[in-house]
């Protein structure tokens, strides 16, 4: 399975530091990095973005009108500072609890 | 996103291989911490922010926080030790 051709020259490679080699497995590993990376950044933001809402929805929009007023607004927006304050307190918490029991 | 040739992720060499693997387990582990995190956020601060005046968590929240935090830690390891007791 799978051919060896994919890539410049087909020739056999003697010992794997021939540097075309060396480069093109850094542009791979790196291209597979930050695909991960961005994938685990969008699914943090998306739960965050998710949980903020439902929240400061919960929270501020006790009785929905036909906009947001100037009070709902300000009141998202501490509301979202308050839960984003509240998220580095519990990861703070957490993460030494992890450490102490470990 | 830019594609990635499945070839050349099997051509990498060992090395690279497991560098990879690595990379991909640091960043389970610390996607799991920060769901584990938000969840709890989520369920804490349900409980301890009663009011929104401003944007600071004052001193009665931040405690209740942290306790929120620790006292569900606890309740967590009971309900293990009574999962565990009842399988005897």
């Amino acid at each position: 399975m799978g051919s060896f051709l994919g890539f410049g020259g087909g020739n056999k490679n003697e010992g794997s530091t021939a540097p075309a080699a060396d480069s093109q497995a850094l542009e791979v590993k790196s291209k597979i990095k930050n695909s991960i990376a961005q994938e685990m950044a969008t699914a943090y933001a998306t739960g965050l973005v998710n949980a903020l809402s439902e929240n400061c929805f919960q929270k501020c929009i006790i009785k929905p009108s036909d906009s947001l007023s100037t009070a709902d607004e300000k009141c998202i927006s501490d509301c979202a500072s308050k839960f984003m304050r509240s998220w580095n307190l519990i990861s703070k918490e957490y993460i030494s609890r992890i450490n102490k029991q470990s | 996103m830019s594609d990635i040739d499945v070839n050349s992720v099997q051509n990498l060499d060992e090395n690279s291989k497991k560098e990879v693997a690595n990379f991909i387990q640091q960043q389970t582990s610390k996607a799991k911490i920060q769901n584990s995190v938000t969840n709890f956020t989520d369920m804490c601060f349900k409980k301890c922010v009663t009011t929104v005046n401003d944007a600071n968590l004052d001193r009665n929240e931040e405690e209740c926080l942290g306790n929120c935090l620790n006292r569900f830690l606890d309740t967590n390891i009971k309900i293990v030790q009574i999962l565990q007791s009842l399988q005897k």
